[in-house]
């Protein structure tokens, strides 16, 4: 482990302990915490997912799901169960192992990012030293997965789209990475519950006034959003599977539980991402600025809470998550998809230096102050 | 799919699955006339038939459940059908949707007609119409609803087997009452 | 670029579109619980009322698709009265409409000429199985059940033809009405035994005029089976009538107290025997086609002769009964047509001695500026007509005439302001 924490200003109490750190034992937290994780994964991302189609819906003048479940709350379900049932197709010219496998790899890192996502006092799986670059390392792996399903689809419009989808995400993770050094630089720490406390007790120099890193950083905030975006093709960013173009791009042959798995890697990475939005840039569970949680202690009245104050905090997070996938969907309504090159020119000549120039400015605002 | 047509369900999943395929049907437009433009109508704002579980995200053929066939099917397209429609993997099910799509309508006296998209495909419900109102293809969907709630998927798979070209009108729920 | 606006603001325009639409309502018609507002001719399936149809097989024979299948047996419907032929008609055993194939052109319902087809809005009849879209007798009678009233017409609109012509049915029976009393008070003035002898045939002069919508039935079928022009005819039937009764008139004014003579014949009854033109007279026929006309023209001489002699029988029979004209004979498009031809006329009469005697107002009629709106004046077109002239000339004359008029009319007014 790096010893980065030891320059911040700010007091860090050293690895943050989980809730679900219960008694001595081993088994009994880590099934707790495996629970968690997979709540997190199933849960939320059909939240979002049924929020995208009634914002949709009403953006578009109707009215989106309304018979499966109440108000279609169980649209998603009704589609998980379906897919479930389907036949699973193998195109004879596909490689087997790489076409079966592709789902998984696509799916695993977002899982895995969920493990370091604070959603609210104390309710986390890990709290890792290197929480940040950690979920950011482990998310790129996703394209991976993605290229090998283009591939190994024997398809061409499989291949064009795990091609696109490379090229798409290895621009964009560049500005992410650059947005988000500039919060890391801001908190003095790597670790995404060391942000949030960070962000609790960051006061604006010369005064007492509690601020979130969104303010100081509207500009890394703007990167990071659109780059989140990129990364996850969301439209209008959604060259790697552009329907009118290239069918389904890398999903274009997948059917049934398989092609599941790569819809859930999108809406689970739509949860991770406004996740990771909320605690860099909005503050992590804390309801608003300078405001502690009720019954909570500590560094800016956001740890040490009672019952109540973790289940508000988790309110809080999953609110702003659900703000987020509000926004991209906002922006999937409104847009029109990029072109490639629009695309491409776009990361390279505007977000990466927009972004370097984000991290100068913190740099020295930084070391001024 | 697999393990799921061959044994017979008990009630209680059965019911849950059929649940499942019942509102979950992603829809795959095959357009070839002016009975397109009614599909396309119903799944606009006004006629929205997400409401019903109806979603046309389905880019491609392996990603959907139910093929609606809008309009005049010509013998040089058939083939195409055929294959867009045997790409769709299992359950599927499928809607001829207008009189062109039943039975070639008005070019049943064509040469170059195929007298019915269900002389390639297996169809599920028929719709009449010339086009047939955007209501009528709400109709026939919940229609199709009543189908998939209703049915075995074993038995359906077995009768799938033995005729894949026609589904036999034996094992359909009775119709309910229109008004 | 007409319009330059700084970057990004098209961007958030385009933000601002879509978030008001999530506050707006949504167009959405929730289609099972909310019905959808249908037109009320829209075409949605078509309704057969069995009880209009005859088997013409019309619509079979109009269907492009050939999708409505009809089958039928023949009848034979013993005579309706003691002597007549018996007769057969169709009788319906199926109609179908296969609504997989139709293509809802409507055109079945366009020739139907018994109104045995019509349109529902119904829509939902979708089905698991080709088959059964083929719908047979009794479910197009089920459909003839949701069959939605018309719409009511527009402002203004003219009626439609059937309820125009039982509409002026009914004012014609109240006018004959009205005459019959007339004819009763001039009956009763008669008897009292009015001694001014030449006074009462001036004074039945007008009355005659009164009654001027009547046409002369014999002259008229006579003209017609000559071959004129319907409305030739009846301009000329009209003179024919006019005359007829002045002289009968005048001849009963000369044997003077002769009431009895005067109650024979009441002015209305000649319209009322107006016989339907549908049957032909077989012996005229027979005779006619013997000479060896073409079918065509000896069938109309056998109907006008069929309805000559049917008048005159009826009018024999009315005369035995002298009882009220008999209300029974169905009325044609003929009758109904009649009063409403002479409509536009029948608002002059009553100006029409002014013209005459009105000498130092013909200077002043220059004055007066009437378009000619193509009306004519009826009575003078009757008038020339009956004295033999070209329809041509009568109806240029007719309508000076009823510029005349009309100015003359003006002038009374502004005299009277």
């Amino acid at each position: 482990m790096i010893e980065l924490t030891s320059a911040s200003a700010t007091a860090f109490v050293a690895q943050a302990v989980s809730v679900f750190d219960v008694g001595d034992g081993f088994v009994v937290p880590l099934l707790l915490k495996l629970v968690f994780i997979l709540a997190m994964f199933f849960v939320v991302p059909i939240l979002g997912g049924y929020l995208e189609h009634k914002v949709m819906g009403r953006m578009q003048d109707r009215r989106g799901p309304v018979e499966a479940g109440p108000f279609g709350s169980l649209q998603l379900v009704a589609d998980g169960i379906k897919f479930i049932q389907k036949e699973d197709v193998i195109p004879r010219a596909a490689d087997p192992w790489v076409f079966a496998m592709a789902p998984g790899v696509a799916l695993v890192p977002v899982l895995l990012v969920l493990l370091v996502i604070p959603i609210g006092p104390g309710v986390f799986a890990l709290d890792l030293e290197l929480g940040l670059f950690y979920a950011l390392a482990i998310s790129s792996i996703s394209t991976l997965g993605i290229l090998m399903g283009g591939w190994a689809s024997a398809n061409k419009f499989s291949l064009l789209g795990g091609l696109r989808a490379a090229g798409q995400l290895i621009a964009y993770e560049l500005p992410l990475i650059l947005a988000a050094a500039a919060v890391a630089l801001q908190a003095g720490t790597l670790s995404l519950v060391g942000i949030v406390e960070a962000q609790a007790t960051f006061l604006i120099p010369g005064t007492d006034i509690n601020l979130w890193y969104l303010f100081p950083q509207l500009l890394g905030f703007g990167i990071f959003f659109l780059a989140a975006m990129a990364e996850l093709a969301r439209p209008p960013f959604d060259m790697p599977i552009a329907d009118s173009e290239l069918v389904f791009g890398y999903m274009t042959e997948y059917t049934g539980i398989k092609f599941a798995m790569f819809l859930l890697t999108e809406y689970a990475g739509m949860i991770v991402m406004g996740g990771l939005i909320a605690v860099l840039y909005l503050g992590g569970w804390q309801l608003l600025p300078g405001v502690p949680l009720p019954g909570c202690e500590g560094a800016g009245g956001i740890f040490d809470c009672g019952w109540q104050g973790q289940l508000l905090g988790v309110a809080v997070t999953l609110g702003k998550m659900m703000l987020i996938v509000f926004l991209f969907v906002w922006a999937r309504v409104t847009y029109p998809r990029l072109r490639e090159d629009q695309l491409q020119r776009m990361a390279w000549l505007v977000l990466v230096p927009l972004a370097l120039l984000n991290l100068a400015v913190i740099t020295v605002a930084k070391v001024v102050f | 799919m697999g393990v799921m047509d061959q044994i017979e369900l008990p009630t209680p999943i059965k019911y849950v699955f059929n649940w499942g395929r019942k509102y979950s049907l992603w829809c795959f437009n095959f357009g070839l006339a002016c009975c397109a433009i009614e599909f396309i109508a119903a799944s606009a704002a006004r006629h929205d038939f997400i409401r019903h579980g109806v979603i046309p995200f389905a880019h491609g053929p392996r990603q959907a459940d139910l093929l609606v066939v809008s309009g005049t099917l010509t013998d040089k397209m058939a083939p195409a059908v055929k294959r867009l429609y045997e790409q769709m993997p299992e359950p599927k099910y499928v809607i001829s949707f207008g009189s062109c799509a039943n039975c070639g309508g008005p070019y049943w006296d064509s040469y170059s007609v195929t007298k019915g998209v269900d002389q390639v495909i297996p169809v599920d419900v028929y719709v009449p119409g010339c086009p047939p109102r955007p209501e009528a293809l709400l109709e026939s969907i919940m229609r199709l609803q009543d189908l998939i709630q209703g049915e075995s998927l074993k038995e359906r798979m077995e009768r799938r087997r033995r005729d894949p070209i026609t589904l036999a009108a034996a094992g359909v729920p009775e119709r309910e009452s229109t008004t | 670029m007409a319009t330059t606006s700084p970057p990004g603001v098209g961007l958030l325009k385009g933000l601002a579109v879509t978030i008001k639409h999530v506050f707006s309502r949504p167009s959405t018609q929730m289609y099972p619980k909310e019905r959808p507002d249908l037109p009320p001719r829209s075409r949605g399936v078509i309704a057969l009322m069995e009880e209009n149809c005859t088997v013409c097989m019309l619509c079979a024979r109009e269907c492009p698709d050939w999708c409505i299948y009809i089958d039928s047996h023949k009848e034979t419907v013993p005579p309706a009265k003691e002597g007549g032929r018996a007769r057969t008609r169709n009788v319906l055993d199926r109609f179908a409409i296969d609504f997989a194939l139709c293509m809802y052109c409507g055109i079945c319902v366009e020739v139907c000429p018994f109104d045995a087809l019509w349109w529902s809005p119904e829509f939902e009849y979708s089905e698991y199985s080709m088959g059964l879209l083929l719908h047979e007798k009794d479910k197009l009678r089920e459909w003839a059940d949701t069959v939605p009233p018309p719409p009511p017409l527009e402002e203004g609109a003219l009626p439609p033809a059937e309820v125009a012509d039982a509409i002026e049915k009914a004012a014609k029976q109240r006018e004959l009405a009205a005459a019959e009393e007339a004819e009763a008070a001039v009956q009763a003035e008669a008897t009292t035994g009015a001694a001014a002898a030449p006074a009462a045939g001036k004074k039945a002069e007008p009355e005659i005029e009164v009654t001027a919508g009547q046409i002369d039935q014999e002259t008229f079928d006579k003209l017609i089976a000559e071959g004129k022009s319907e409305r030739i005819a009846r301009s000329k039937a009209k003179a024919a009538w006019v005359k007829k009764e002045k002289a009968r008139l005048k001849a009963e004014m000369e044997a003077s107290g002769g009431g009895e003579a005067a109650a024979e014949a009441p002015a209305p009854k000649p319209a009322e025997v107006h016989v339907e033109a549908g049957q032909i007279d077989q012996e005229t026929y027979d005779q006619l086609i013997a000479e060896g006309k073409t079918e065509r023209m000896a069938r109309a001489k056998a109907k006008a002769a069929y309805v000559k002699k049917e008048k005159a029988r009826l009018r024999a029979e009315q005369a035995a009964a002298a009882a009220t004209p008999a209300a029974g004979t169905p009325a044609t498009a003929e009758t109904a047509e009649a009063p409403a031809a002479e409509a536009p006329a029948s608002g002059a009469p009553a100006t029409d001695a002014a013209p005459a005697s009105g000498a130092p107002a013909a200077k002043r009629l220059g004055d007066v500026h009437v378009e000619g709106t193509g009306e004519i004046d009826q009575e003078t077109f009757d008038r020339l007509i009956a004295e033999g002239k070209s329809e041509r000339i009568a109806r240029s004359k007719a309508k000076a005439a009823w510029v005349k008029k009309r100015k003359q009319e003006l002038l009374d007014q502004e005299g009277d302001a």
